[in-house]
């Protein structure tokens, strides 16, 4: 089954988690697959173990987005899928938000999502399949120190939903993917101890209907099934995938 | 690879429109089938032309319901995947709806899935996939006269809310699509003359984003999908199928 064959395919932060299972995926169905990453060494590693190109850039600066957006055209031609989902995680308290803080989480997690598809507007085929990584899972329940996180998962939601209308004429299609606890190495990017860690899977396990924390596979597969041709009516949606999550009241 | 190879799959309302579609589709990749209807004359050809097995069956009837789970136990032995998609429809203004045809409507649309479900449990595999459909798939657009299918659907939307948790223990998923727009003979069922029900697909067209409404085969895709194992993940969930309509304001 290759149901990707002959697309040509780009996604951010496709290193690691989420975004490196989806570059195996696409390849493995078939597409011709870009992806990008902030760190060298492992955007290399990636690049050699998958067979796709790996590219160093920053969605937090414009013009390495511009850079991005040359490059893909030179390796990839026009891009049939864009999947924006490059992306870091800060838990803190709202008091010791900076402005410094705050900038520099929004820049990369907000603004960087609305410009790099902006940039890619003009490669981008018609027909194309455009995909934002939201941050909120479950679209209502919070947890302490989540007030950047959420702000920006919530812009980006609203970036799919007004989007939806711009890019139709075109055919283009937006659609938002809402992970619940998905097993990835975000935690440890945010600056989690490593010992912390498994203590927070077995905590959102508890909670989570279906008893398990999602897999970055369980996304990418849902990922794969949107950007195929199946799926031409769904745009402007908001796909929870979130082992019920959502659904569980706290007592 | 058949992505349903060796799984059994139950589909009322199978012998038309989204039904129909979604039979073909997963006998297509390896399921063993069985479907149901109230024609008997339109089940015997579908059952014939797809190579599955019809039963004639009527959800509103709670005696037809026990039959039809002793039935499927004896065809299909345990069951992997149910999708409950019978339904009517029923367009008429609130001053027109006498009790009795509130309670025929209802028993049919709502009453009806939740007993196909209960009866259903005892003979559904640990890790079987539920997938309910829900019209109306904006949620919050409702047309005038449309005070009985909307809340229908709105009590099928609380039942995959509600029983998320309920199946977990057992690793049962359930699902509930939101669809909008789709061509199918409902309309005319519903005695909606043939005319005006072109004019309405006609005027839709021009409003929803992509520019097309939806197609059986869309629903059916989506369906195969979120029954497969790829999206083990998936519960709770109310994915919507609307080619963006819900993101179009009415100005």
């Amino acid at each position: 089954m290759e149901q990707l064959q002959n697309k040509t395919a780009v996604i951010t932060g496709g290193n690691s988690g989420i975004g490196l299972a989806t570059v195996k995926v696409f390849k493995d169905r078939g597409a011709k697959v870009l992806f990008t990453g902030r760190n060298p060494e492992t955007v290399a590693a990636a690049a050699e173990k998958t067979g796709a190109i790996g590219v160093v850039s920053d969605q937090s600066d414009l013009k390495q987005i511009e850079s991005l957006v040359k490059r893909t055209s030179q390796e990839l031609g026009k891009v049939d899928i864009l999947f924006i989902n490059a992306g870091t995680l800060r838990i803190i308290p709202f008091e010791q938000v900076t402005e410094e803080i705050y900038d520099d989480y929004i820049s990369i997690n907000q603004r960087g999502f609305y410009f790099t598809l902006q940039k890619f507007l003009p490669i981008l085929n018609d027909n194309a399949a455009v995909f934002l990584m939201s941050g909120s899972g479950t679209k209502t329940s919070t947890f302490l120190g989540s007030s950047l996180k959420f702000q920006a998962a919530s812009a980006v939601n609203s970036m799919v939903r007004t989007l939806t209308l711009e890019l139709a004429p075109r055919g283009i299609r937006i659609n938002a993917i809402l992970p619940g606890a998905i097993e990835t190495d975000v935690y440890k990017h945010a600056g989690f101890p490593e010992e912390a860690i498994p203590q927070i899977y077995e905590t959102i396990v508890a909670g989570v209907p279906l008893k398990r924390v999602g897999n970055a596979e369980d996304v990418a597969n849902l990922v794969a099934f949107l950007a195929s041709d199946e799926a031409t009516y769904i745009s402007g949606v908001e796909y929870i995938i979130d082992g019920g999550l959502a659904r569980k009241a706290v007592f | 690879m058949k992505r349903l190879d060796n799984k059994t799959a139950v589909i009322t309302g199978g012998n038309s429109g989204i039904g129909l579609a979604t039979v073909k589709l997963l006998k297509e990749r390896g399921a063993r089938v069985l479907f149901t209807g109230r024609d008997a004359d339109t089940i015997s050809a579908v059952a014939e032309s797809t190579g599955t097995i019809g039963v004639v069956s009527d959800q509103s009837d709670l005696a037809e319901i026990d039959r039809l789970v002793r039935r499927t136990l004896h065809e299909l032995g345990k069951v992997d995947i149910l999708f409950i998609n019978a339904g009517t429809l029923k367009m008429m203004p609130i001053d027109k709806v006498t009790e009795e045809i509130f309670d025929e409507f209802i028993r049919i649309n709502q009453k009806g899935i939740y007993f196909t479900i209960q009866k259903f449990l005892p003979i559904l595999n640990d890790n079987a996939v539920i997938i309910l459909i829900s019209g109306g798939g904006t949620k919050a657009l409702t047309s005038p006269g449309s005070s009985l299918h909307i809340q229908a659907k709105s009590a099928v939307n609380s039942m995959a809310r509600t029983l998320t948790i309920e199946l977990a223990p057992r690793g049962i998923r359930i699902n509930v699509i939101l669809g909008a727009a789709i061509e199918t003979d409902l309309m005319k069922h519903a005695g909606v003359p043939e005319e005006a029900v072109s004019k309405t697909y006609e005027k839709l067209q021009e409003i929803i984003p992509v520019k097309r409404t939806g197609k059986a085969e869309d629903v059916a895709n989506l369906v195969a999908f979120l029954v497969s194992d790829e999206a083990s993940y998936i519960t709770g969930a109310e994915y919507v199928l609307d080619g963006g309509l819900a993101r179009k304001a009415v100005f």
